[in-house]
C-alpha cells in the first residue's frame, strides 16, 4: 500500500504492508534507526515519536493510519546538528547511559515544552510515566528536564556542587517563575525573616507580600554565574553576577535554615 | 581531600551526542547488503519430549530460505558452562569438548525440551516478519511431561529428573565456613532465631533486547558476529573453541552499542553460533533481534534462592552465630557463569559487614524447569544482604534491642582491615561504622517515632530501614577466582598508545555498554599524562582492535581493567621521563613531570618544558633516543593481588496506605565508599540506577511460573519496572577508601545501589508493619501482598 508521510520536513511515498508499525517503517523502509524498538507493544516508550504534534508511540501505529500525516523523530529535533536545550540538560548531567530509552524521552519532553512552559518536577515525572528507563532511575533524566525548561523560560540555571543546591535552584526556579506561593510553602518556615535591600518582614502573609513586592521590584532575569559559595551545616551563601531591573550587577544571598527551611534569607545588590 | 584535576570530576560524556541524536549504532540498526534475517521456534511447554516436527508448510513460504533444526548442526557443541563451583560436589551433563568442561545448554532441543521458551528450531527467511509467518505455519507435537520449577521440590525423591546424566537434579552442593563450630554456637546460644526468607526470580530487562549479526566470508574464510556481548573475547573463544570448532583467529566479536545489560547480556546463547554457521550454510549475512516476551523467556534470570537461617547471640546484643542452608534454582541448564554465580556469590558474602566468630552456608544448587539462571545487578551479594539484615532486625526484636544498636555492636571495625569474614572473602578496607552513622544521621533516625505517629493521622503506616553491606566486586584475582571454579582469567589488560601527534588511543578490556567507559577511562590517562581530554579516544568491544579483555561484568570495569589503564599510563610516563632525561641530558631523577600542566622539564627550568607529543614524536621518529624502544606505545596485562570490597549504608523511609497496601518510598538515602571515584556525575548516575533496580525488586518484579511451569509473567503488563513517577529522589554521598589492590584504588560501583537498596526496604516495610505484629515479609512488597497482609491482620 502506498503511503505518503513527512518525516522530518521531508516527504516519502512508501510501498508498505498494511501490518508494518510506523516504528518498523520509520526504521526499516526510510533507515531513520534513532527510534528504538523496546517491547514492540505498547508499554516502554522507546519509539516515541511526534505524529501531527503530538507524542505517540510508533510501535502502536500503523504506517498506513498515519498516512498524510507528519512525523518527526529524534533525527529531526535539532537544527544542523547542535545540541538542543533537552539534550543538553541530557548531556549536562550524563543521563545517556545506554541510551535506548534516550530518543523516546527526547521526544516526551519535547511534547511536554510544547504544551507547560513551567512543569515542576512532579509533572515531569508524569510525563515521563509512558517511558521506561532502566538505567538512570530517572533522576538526571528529570533535571535534563529541569535544565532545558529553565532554560527555555530564558533563565540560567544556577549550579553549585552544594548540598543545598538543590533548594537553591528549586527557589530561583520558583521565583523566576513568580510562583510565590508554592516558594514560600516548600522552603520557608512559617516564622521566616526576609531582608532584601531595606525591607525586613516577618510571618508568613508579610513574607507572601513581601515577595510579591520583591519580584516586581528586583526581578532577576538571568544569572549569569555564581561564585563565593559558602555553606556550612545550617547556612549557605552565595555572590552572583545577575541580569536584573537594574541592569547586570552583582548579588548576594544568605539563607539560614533550621529544619531544612529557611529561616533567615538576606538578599541584596553589592554596590 | 583527593589531589586530583580531572579525575572524579563531572565531565560529560563523549559518548552522548550519537546516543542523542539517534546516530549511534545498535545491533537492530545494522544492516549488511543481502542479509537474511532469523526467527526461533520456542518450546510451549516447561518438559516435554518432541515426537514430531511439521515443517512442510514453512518451507513453502515466501522468503524462506530455510528450516534448521538440531539434526542439522553436524558438529556443533552444546554451549559450555565455564564455572564449576569448586569446592563441593557438583554435577553436570558432559560436554563432547572434554577436558572437564560442562555441558549448558544444546543450542537447538534435542528429543526434549526442557523449559518454556527453549529453542526447538530456526527459520531463515528474506524479511523477519516472513520468518515470523513460516515460525506460526509450523507444527510441534509433545509428550508433556511432569516438570518442577522449585529448587527445593527438585531435590526431593521422585522429582520429575531434567538430566540424565545428573542424578537427582543436584547440580551443586556447596559448605562455606565452619560448620560444626556454627552449629555448638547455636546449641549454646542464649537466643535462637529461625526463618525462612525466599528470594523470587528476577528478570533483568535491559531495554534493548538481544540480537546478532553473524556474517561468514567465503573469500577470507572468516566469520564476524556483531552482538550484543558484555565479552566479547570470552566469547569468541568459547564460539570457536568449544562450539563451533573454528580458529579463533578466524572469528571476530564486534559488540555494537549495548542498550543496556546488567548481567544478561554476559552469556552465550544459542542464536550466536546459529547466526554464524547458518551464515557459511547460506552464503548470507543472518540477524536475529529478540523480542521482550522471548527475552523474558528465555535470557538468564536472577536470584531465586530459597534461604533457612539461623541467627543466634546472647541477650545483650552480641551476635554468635549465623547459619543459612540455601536452595538455588539454576534453571534447566547451567548458562555460561550460572553455578557460580548461584553458589560463592551467596555463600561467601552472608557474613556482611558484621564480625561474626561462627558462619556456616550450604547451598544445594538444582537443576528445574525455567530457563537458566544467571547474573541479576548486585548479583548474589543482594541475597546475602538480605539474609543478613533480615536476621539481624529479627534478632533485634526478639531482644527488644534497637536494630541499628545490634549492627553497631557487631560491626567490623576499620582497624580490623584487612578482614577474614570467615566464608571466604578478605575485605580489603572501609570503615562501615562512619557510613552507617552517616545513613543514620540522614534519615534522622530519633526522629522517627514522631513521624511514624504524623503518618498514622494520615493513613500511613510509616517505616524505615538503615541496613549496611559490602559488595564484592573486582574480578578478579585469576587465581582466587580458579579455586572457586572459574574456567579462565579474570584479570585487566590495557594498551596505551600516544601519537606522534600527540593524541592518545586507549584500549581498555572492559565492554562498555552504558557506563561512560569512553568518559571516565579517558579520565584516567587524562590525569596520569596530562594530555586534554579531548585527544584521547577509547577503543573498546572488538577483539581485533583491543588486547584479550574480560569484558564487562560483576562492578569490575572501572576497577580492574581501570587499574590496568592505569599501570599502562604508568609505563608510558616512565618511558616518557627516560626519554626527557636522555634530551635534556640529565638524569632521571632531575625531570619533572607535571601532569597538571602537561608538561615535562628538567627540574629547576620550567621554561624549557617539552610536552608528551614532543617526547612522543621523538621517539616516533627514534633517530637520537634514549635506550629504549622506539614509538610510545604500552600493553599491560594486569591481575590484582585480592577482591575489592565497596560498601555502604542506604536508609529508607516508607509510607504504606493503610487502605490500600500501596508501599511509597519517601525517602531513600545511600552512602557508598567505591575507593578512587572516576567522575561523579557518571558515579551518581550508576548510584541511581541501581537504587532504582534494587526499588523494582522490592516492590514490584517477580517472574512468576504457575504449576505446569509456564512463565505468567512474560510482558511488561505483567513484569513491571519501575517508573519515573514510582520512585522518589534519591540522596547519595561518597567517601573514598581507595582499595589497596591498584594503583588506582578504585571500588566496584555498578551494583552497590541494588546490593544496598532491596534489603533496606525489606527492613522499612517490616517496620512499617510492625504493629500488626509481622516480622517478615518476602519481597515483592506489591500493593496486593501488603494489602492482603493488613487485612488478615485486621481480623
Ligand atoms: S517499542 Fe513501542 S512502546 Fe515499546
Ligand atoms: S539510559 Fe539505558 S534505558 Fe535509559
Amino acid at each position: 500500500m502506498v503511503t505518503k508521510l513527512t518525516i522530518n520536513n521531508k516527504e516519502f511515498r512508501l510501498d508498505v504492508e498494511p501490518r508494518h508499525s510506523l516504528a518498523h517503517t520509520i526504521r526499516e523502509k526510510v533507515g531513520l534507526t534513532g527510534t528504538k524498538i523496546g517491547c514492540d507493544s505498547g508499554q516502554c516508550g522507546s519509539c516515541i515519536v511526534m505524529l501531527d504534534g503530538k507524542s505517540v508511540k510508533s510501535c502502536m501505529v500503523l504506517a498506513v493510519q498515519a498516512h498524510d500525516c507528519s512525523i518527526q523523530t529524534v533525527e529531526g529535533i535539532s537544527e544542523n546538528r547542535k545540541l538542543n536545550s533537552i539534550q543538553e540538560g541530557l548531556h549536562k548531567y550524563s543521563a545517556v547511559q545506554c541510551g535506548y530509552c534516550i530518543p523516546g524521552v527526547i521526544m516526551t519532553l519535547t511534547d511536554m515544552m510544547s504544551r507547560n512552559k513551567q512543569p515542576d518536577t512532579d509533572e515531569i515525572r508524569d510525563w515521563l510515566h509512558g517511558n521506561f528507563c532502566r538505567c538512570t532511575g530517572y533522576q538526571n533524566l528529570v533535571e535534563a528536564a529541569r535544565y532545558a525548561i529553565d532554560k527555555e523560560s530564558n533563565s540560567t540555571k544556577i549550579i553549585t556542587n552544594s548540598k543545598h543546591k538543590k533548594m537553591y535552584e528549586e527557589r530561583v526556579r520558583l521565583l523566576m517563575a513568580g510562583d510565590v506561593d508554592k516558594l514560600v510553602e516548600e522552603h520557608y518556615n512559617d516564622d521566616a525573616i526576609v531582608m532584601a535591600f531595606d525591607f525586613v518582614v516577618q510571618g508568613k502573609e508579610n513574607l507572601k507580600e513581601h515577595f510579591k513586592n520583591f519580584v516586581k521590584w528586583v526581578s532577576i532575569k538571568e544569572v549569569i554565574s555564581t561564585d563565593k559559595f559558602v555553606e556550612t551545616e545550617n547556612a549557605f551563601f552565595y555572590e552572583a553576577t545577575a541580569v536584573t531591573n537594574y541592569g547586570e550587577g552583582r548579588v548576594y544571598d544568605a539563607y539560614y535554615l533550621k529544619n531544612g527551611k529557611i529561616q533567615h534569607h538576606f538578599t541584596g545588590l553589592i554596590e | 581531600m583527593s589531589s586530583y584535576n580531572i579525575l572524579g570530576k563531572r565531565i560529560k560524556g563523549v559518548e552522548d551526542p550519537a546516543m542523542m541524536r539517534g546516530e549511534a549504532e545498535y545491533i537492530a540498526d545494522m544492516k549488511l547488503p543481502n542479509m537474511a534475517h532469523m526467527a526461533f521456534l520456542r518450546s510451549e511447554h516447561a518438559h516435554a519430549e518432541i515426537l514430531g516436527i511439521d515443517t512442510s508448510k514453512a518451507e513453502k513460504m515466501p522468503g524462506v530460505i530455510g528450516v534448521y533444526t538440531e539434526s542439522d548442526l553436524g558438529s556443533m557443541m552444546p554451549l559450555p558452562c565455564i564455572w564449576i563451583p569448586g569446592t563441593g560436589e557438583s554435577h553436570f551433563p558432559s560436554h563432547p569438548f572434554g577436558g572437564g568442561v560442562p555441558g549448558g545448554s544444546p543450542v537447538l532441543a534435542k528429543g526434549k525440551v526442557r523449559y518454556m521458551g527453549e529453542p526447538i528450531l530456526v527459520v531463515v527467511a528474506d524479511t523477519a516478519h516472513q520468518a515470523w509467518d513460516a515460525i506460526k505455519s509450523i507444527v510441534v507435537n509433545y509428550k508433556v511431561l511432569p516438570c518442577v520449577v522449585d529448587a527445593e521440590l527438585a531435590l526431593e525423591k521422585g522429582a520429575p529428573l531434567l538430566h540424565e546424566e545428573v542424578p537427582s537434579n543436584l547440580n551443586a552442593y556447596i559448605p562455606y565456613g565452619n560448620k560444626e563450630a556454627c552449629f555448638k554456637a547455636i546449641e549454646d546460644a542464649e537466643v535462637v532465631i529461625k526463618k525462612q526468607i525466599i528470594i523470587p526470580r528476577t528478570i533483568n530487562n535491559p531495554l534493548e533486547p538481544r540480537g546478532c549479526l553473524g556474517v561468514y566470508n567465503e573469500k577470507s574464510d572468516n566469520y564476524t558476529l556483531y552482538a550484543t556481548s558484555q565479552s566479547p573475547h570470552n566469547h569468541r573463544l568459547l564460539l570457536g573453541l568449544m562450539i563451533l570448532g573454528i580458529p579463533i583467529n578466524k572469528l571476530r566479536v564486534v559488540s555494537p552499542h549495548i542498550g543496556g545489560s546488567f548481567g544478561t547480556k554476559g552469556y552465550i546463547y544459542p542464536d550466536m553460533p546459529l547466526s554464524l554457521f547458518l551464515s557459511k550454510k547460506i552464503g548470507r549475512p543472518i540477524k536475529w533481534i529478540d523480542n521482550r516476551e522471548d527475552l523474558m523467556r528465555s535470557t538468564v534470570q536472577g536470584r531465586d534462592q530459597k534461604m533457612s537461617a539461623i541467627i543466634a547471640g546472647d541477650s545483650k546484643g552480641k551476635i554468635t552465630a549465623l547459619y543459612c542452608k540455601s536452595f538455588a534454582n539454576l534453571g534447566a541448564y547451567a548458562s555460561t557463569i550460572g553455578p557460580g554465580v548461584a553458589t560463592a556469590m551467596v555463600g561467601r558474602c552472608i557474613a556482611g559487614v558484621y564480625d561474626i566468630e561462627n558462619i556456616f552456608c550450604e547451598i544445594s544448587a538444582a537443576f528445574t524447569n525455567t530457563p537458566s539462571l544467571g547474573a541479576q545487578r548486585g548479583s548474589g551479594r543482594t541475597e546475602a544482604t538480605i539474609l543478613h539484615e533480615r536476621m539481624i532486625d529479627l534478632y533485634a526484636k526478639k531482644i527488644n534491642l534497637d536494630p541499628a544498636e545490634v549492627r553497631k555492636q557487631n560491626m567490623i571495625q576499620p582497624e580490623q582491615m584487612p578482614f577474614d569474614n570467615r566464608v571466604g572473602w578478605e575485605y580489603d578496607s572501609g570503615d562501615y561504622p562512619n557510613a552507617f552513622e552517616m545513613a543514620l544521621k540522614a534519615i534522622k533516625y530519633d526522629e522517627v517515632a514522631a513521624r511514624k505517629k504524623e503518618a498514622l493521622k494520615r493513613g500511613k503506616y510509616l517505616g524505615v530501614g538503615v541496613n549496611c553491606f559490602v559488595a564484592i566486586s573486582g574480578v578478579g584475582p585469576s587465581p582466587q577466582m580458579a579455586k572457586e571454579g572459574m574456567l579462565g582469567g579474570t584479570w585487566g589488560s590495557a594498551n596505551v598508545r600516544v601519537h606522534p601527534t600527540g593524541e592518545v588511543s586507549v584500549s581498555i578490556g572492559a565492554t562498555n555498554h552504558g557506563q561512560y567507559h569512553e568518559t571516565t577511562f579517558a579520565q584516567i590517562v587524562a590525569e596520569e599524562l596530562g594530555v586534554e581530554i579531548d585527544k584521547i579516544e577509547v577503543l573498546h568491544s572488538c577483539t581485533r582492535n583491543v588486547p584479550f579483555g574480560q569484558g564487562s561484568y560483576g562492578s569490575r570495569s572501572f576497577s580492574v581493567e581501570g587499574a590496568a589503564v592505569k599501570l599502562a599510563s604508568e609505563a608510558i610516563k616512565a618511558k616518557a621521563i627516560k626519554e626527557s632525561a636522555h634530551t635534556f641530558k640529565v638524569k632521571e631523577d632531575q625531570i619533572i613531570y607535571d601532569s597538571s600542566k602537561g608538561k615535562i622539564y628538567p627540574k629547576g627550568h620550567p621554561e624549557k618544558a617539552k610536552t608528551l607529543q614532543e617526547i612522543s614524536l621523538d621517539l616516533w621518529y627514534g633517530w637520537d633516543i634514549a635506550k629504549v624502544e622506539p614509538a610510545l606505545d604500552h600493553t599491560t596485562y594486569f591481575d590484582p593481588p585480592g577482591f575489592n570490597f565497596p560498601y555502604g549504608s542506604v536508609a529508607v523511609e516508607v509510607e504504606i496506605d493503610a487502605k490500600t497496601g500501596q508501599v511509597d518510598i519517601v525517602k531513600h538515602y545511600g552512602v557508598y565508599d567505591v575507593g578512587t571515584i572516576g567522575n561523579l556525575q557518571v558515579l551518581e548516575g550508576q548510584f541511581h540506577g541501581a537504587m532504582a533496580f534494587g526499588i523494582g525488586e522490592a516492590l514490584l518484579e517477580q517472574a512468576q511460573y504457575g504449576e505446569d511451569g509456564l512463565l505468567t509473567t512474560p510482558t511488561f503488563r505483567e513484569y513491571a519496572i519501575p517508573r519515573a513517577t514510582s520512585l522518589p529522589e534519591f540522596e547519595t554521598d561518597t567517601t573514598v577508601t581507595p582499595t589497596p589492590h591498584t594503583s588506582l584504588g578504585a571500588k566496584g560501583a555498578g551494583e552497590v545501589g541494588t546490593v544496598g537498596t532491596v534489603s533496606t526496604i525489606c527492613s522499612a516495610v517490616t517496620d512499617a508493619l510492625s504493629h500488626l505484629d509481622i516480622d517478615h515479609v518476602d519481597i515483592p512488597f506489591t500493593a496486593e501482598k501488603v494489602w492482603r497482609i493488613i487485612q488478615a491482620s485486621n481480623k
